[in-house]
């Protein structure tokens, strides 16, 4: 992988784990290695995706507690 | 319009020099750590050339304060002084700039003189001049002399090209290099070598430069089937327009920092003013484009101008240097010819 994606991923992570030092470090290091604000966007996309996936599968849990204690 | 139209205070060297001063680690002591102090010249191995502060573009980041507006011209009579010196020498490479230098009306007489004395010759290329109409053949020119075209791109996208260089100029850049292309420029083993310049939009340092040159080469291919040969990354430095912009921006201290902290002795070692000596549109002697539009020139125990042209007395000469010049030494370095410590 090259450095520039490496960065990306950091970048999609400091948003996952909202850092806001990590957020403004990997910003600067994204530029840093030739990336732009869209394919940057998209990272942030991607990690929202992620974040908005985990917390919808995490309703089963919520279904499966609720039927554990329901008639 | 360039800081000069504006009357801003900045379009003063002097007062760039004073923002410059302040409060940071001396260029100096960093040099001497490294055992770099005094900085010294190991010959003249390129004679860079500014004919001139003319330009059709007005872009933020400037260290010239180029502009349409812009009257400082290089002369014919100065022009031919420097002829005299190439003759003089065996300097190999010669590198003509600006301003647009296109747009100087002894800009072809002078490549014509140094091709015909053998040297290489490059020209340090806006790309939007050859779409000027006084300008139609420029192209077929460059390519009949076989000069070297370095171009500038700051990136591979509509956006931030125009948000540095102005509106427009992607499109009319993109349209320059596929002339370029159709007469053989970027093509290998055309013998016409096309070199894009990039630097960053703003107020960071550029990427490393073989990685943005994949990328460029993909892009530039894949986007707009434009071909070139080979990428350099320049710094932005931190004076004239792109002083004003940090300023403006409140990005001045953190710019600089990282500048400083970057400092790579491997960069100090390999900067450009070792190699190159700068004449200025009027005929003054400089030890870079840089020191030339800080009104820093060579030191004084080197002769000032042209007419007084001296090799071995240049080619030894102790570079005269500034805050500046850790634009020079961050990371992998800059210089007209990309970075300094190269990689891959
Ligand atoms: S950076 Fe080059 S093209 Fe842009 S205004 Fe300055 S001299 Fe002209
Ligand atoms: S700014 Fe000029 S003098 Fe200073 S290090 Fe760079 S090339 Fe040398």
């Amino acid at each position: 992988m090259s450095e520039r994606e490496k960065c990306l991923i950091a970048l999609a992570v400091a948003h996952a784990v909202q850092c806001p030092y990590c957020i403004d470090a990997y910003t600067q290091a994204c530029l840093e290695k030739g990336s732009n604000p869209e394919q940057m966007t998209e990272a942030v996309h991607v990690a929202a995706a992620i974040r908005g996936g985990a917390s919808l599968v995490h309703g089963l849990q919520m279904r499966n507690a609720a039927a554990k204690v329901s008639m | 319009m360039s800081l000069l139209s504006l009357h801003h205070p900045l379009s003063a060297p002097g007062e760039q020099l004073r923002v410059l001063q302040n409060g940071h680690k001396p260029f100096a002591s960093a040099l001497a750590e490294s055992g770099l102090f005094p900085l010294t010249a190991t010959g003249i191995g390129v004679l860079q050339i500014n004919v001139g502060k003319l330009c059709n573009q007005t872009c933020k980041h400037c260290h010239v304060d180029a502009g349409p507006d812009r009257r400082e011209i290089m002369s014919r009579e100065t022009a031919e002084l420097c002829i005299a010196a190439l003759r003089q020498t065996s300097i190999p490479v010669v590198d003509i700039t600006g301003g647009a230098p296109e747009l100087n009306p002894h800009f072809r007489w002078l490549v014509e003189q140094a091709r015909a004395l053998g040297r290489h010759v490059m020209d340090r290329c806006n790309l939007s001049v050859l779409l000027l109409p006084s300008q139609a053949d420029l192209a077929e020119f460059l390519a009949e002399h076989r000069v070297e075209v370095v171009a500038s791109l700051p990136y591979y996208l509509e956006q931030q090209t125009d948000a540095q260089r102005g509106n427009g100029v992607f499109a009319k850049s993109l349209e320059a290099l596929r002339r370029l292309n159709a007469l053989g420029y970027g093509r290998p083993d055309s013998g016409l070598p096309l070199t894009l310049v990039a630097n960053p939009v703003g107020a960071f340092l550029p990427p490393p430069e073989h990685a943005l040159e994949a990328d460029f080469r993909r892009e530039m291919e894949r986007r707009y089937g434009v071909v070139f040969n080979s990428l350099h990354t320049i710094t932005n430095m931190p004076i004239s327009r792109f002083l004003e912009f940090l300023l403006r921006t409140g990005n001045y201290d953190r710019y600089m920092q990282k500048l400083i902290q970057s400092y790579n002795p491997a960069a100090a070692r390999g900067v450009m003013c070792r190699y190159t000596l700068s004449v200025g549109w009027d005929g003054s002697l400089y030890d870079c484009d840089f020191n030339q539009m800080l009104d820093l020139p060579v030191g004084q125990a080197a002769p000032g101008h042209i007419r007084d042209f001296d090799p071995e007395q240049l080619g030894q000469r102790r570079i005269v240097i500034g805050q500046h010049c850790y634009g020079c030494t961050a990371g992998a370095g800059s210089s007209c010819g990309g970075a300094t410590v190269k990689q891959g």
